[in-house]
């Protein structure tokens, strides 16, 4: 019993779970000293000792005991063990296992894009994917470069909540106090270090022959080629297991408005005050956002 | 609690045996600039030999919480006293991580830019993670920053059987790109 107590207690893991910490809280004194003392103390070990070397004395003469009650007999002969197995049972209790769970593996098959990278997304090649460890820093920005003058708007799902950036609308989404998307002429950029609030964007342009450049604050960029002057999606991205997915759309296979082309893509929650003209997300008047 | 200066240290297990799980706090002024505070983001990042970080998976930050061998997470609950926490299991590190520094960065994604020369105090503790219990904090690091974007706050190394915590406080412009840089996470 004494030698069980001289080993730190591996079955009491739950006990040592995480809780969050509240450092204004003062420290719950009852419950860590005493965990702490149970995995520490020395002291039962002489005791051990003690019952060891008398348990060594007894088997030659268990008479003496023979009047006491029955039950203090047969401990006696294990009683002996605890001393030496006490200490193989301390190991175990030093190998920690980890009680949050592992992230989830990124999407298999996609290919990665490197820090610096250089690509050129097309039909037969469109995926590109950040690594997690890249996914959140900086900003991402999409730029037209074209000899030709053009028109980029830029679909968004933030916290749940879907808009469009175009021209005549409010500049950044879902709203100016924490811009997560913005767009101003020919550029386009998303707020990288939020990616836990974005689900999804996809990039439209109108009326270019050029190339749409995608750069991230690490130096990877991917090029998509735009051609033809009809309204389409050149570039989507989405948020896969903390990973941040683009791919070439090759952008004109859907013909029509621009409510047409962002509806088929499923940002089908967003109003509109026509089919070229989207309502901000958090539009309370009829007018507000909409260009005269 | 005396408050340690820039370069000081303390052996935190010598100091209290038996500590196991410790918890990386920063608090700063909650009354600066939203858009500051919207964007300031602390990160951890494991290093092997030489300081240098071994993969992209030694990063533990807001995107990517835990470190694949999961003994450094992002604090999803830091309570009242600190608006960010890391954790750190420190029997779970693995034993060719020498040390974890402690990264507070302004994401530099956000058409608000700032600096971190408009915080007013920003202060890192540690704490045992199994009591709460406060065991060292900084002095101030804020007043010595000026056009920084990211800052290098302190950070956990083995020193001979013990773990150690120093404060650095070592800003850096480039912001989180340059920190990346300074200890070379493959990105």
């Amino acid at each position: 019993m004494t030698g069980s107590l001289a080993t730190t207690r591996t079955d009491l893991g739950f006990l040592r779970r995480r809780r969050p910490v509240r450092a204004a809280i003062p420290a719950p004194a009852a419950p860590t000293p005493a965990a702490l003392e149970l995995s520490a103390p020395e002291l039962p070990a002489p005791e051990v000792s003690a019952t060891s070397s008398l348990a060594s004395a007894l088997p030659p003469a268990p008479k003496p005991l023979a009047a006491a009650p029955a039950l203090t007999t047969p401990h006696l002969p294990p009683a002996p063990k605890p001393l030496m197995a006490a200490a193989p049972a301390v190991p175990p209790a030093a190998v920690r296992r980890p009680t949050r769970p592992p992230l989830p593996a990124p999407l298999v098959g996609v290919p990665s894009l490197a820090a610096g990278e250089h690509r050129r997304l097309s039909e037969d090649d469109p995926l590109a994917m950040l690594p997690r460890a890249a996914s959140g820093l900086g900003a991402l920005e999409c730029r037209v470069v074209s000899t030709a003058a053009s028109e980029l708007a830029v679909a968004y799902e933030v916290r749940g909540i879907q808009g469009v950036l175009t021209t005549g609308t409010p500049r950044h989404g879902p709203g100016a106090t924490h811009p997560r998307v913005s767009r101003r002429d020919d550029h386009v950029s998303v707020d990288l270090g939020h990616l836990d609030e974005i689900t999804r964007f996809a990039v439209l342009v109108r009326g270019a022959e050029g190339t749409l450049v995608t750069t991230t604050a690490t130096g990877a960029r991917v090029d998509v080629e735009l051609s033809g002057d009809r309204l389409g999606v050149a570039l989507t991205g989405h948020v896969a297991r903390g990973c941040l997915v683009l791919r070439a759309e090759g952008g004109h296979g859907i013909r029509g408005t621009l409510r047409d082309v962002v509806s088929a893509y499923g940002y089908d929650a967003i109003a509109w005050a026509s089919a070229e003209v989207p309502l901000p997300p958090n539009h309370t008047h009829p007018h507000e956002g909409i260009p005269r | 609690m005396a408050a340690l200066q820039r370069g000081a240290n303390v052996s935190l297990t010598r100091e209290v045996p038996g500590l196991e799980h410790v918890v990386v706090g920063i608090a700063w002024d909650p009354a600066i600039d939203p858009a500051l505070a919207d964007n300031l983001r602390l990160a951890a990042i494991l290093c092997g030999a030489g300081g240098a970080a071994r993969s992209a998976d030694d990063l533990v930050y807001f995107n990517q919480m835990v470190s694949a061998d999961r003994s450094v997470a992002v604090g999803e609950d830091p309570g009242d006293a600190d608006l960010e926490q890391i954790e750190v299991d420190l029997p779970l590190v693995p034993a060719d991580v020498e040390r974890i520094a402690f990264v507070l960065h302004l994401n530099e994604g956000s058409p608000k830019r700032r600096t971190l020369n408009q915080l007013k105090t920003c202060v890192v503790r540690v704490l045992d993670g199994r009591s709460g219990t406060a065991l060292l904090q900084s002095v101030d690091l804020a007043n010595e920053l000026t056009t920084e974007s990211a800052v290098v706050l302190g950070e956990l190394y083995r020193h001979r059987e013990h773990w150690k915590f120093r404060v650095v406080g070592q800003g850096h412009a480039s912001g989180v790109v340059g920190i990346t840089r300074q200890f070379g996470l493959p990105l």
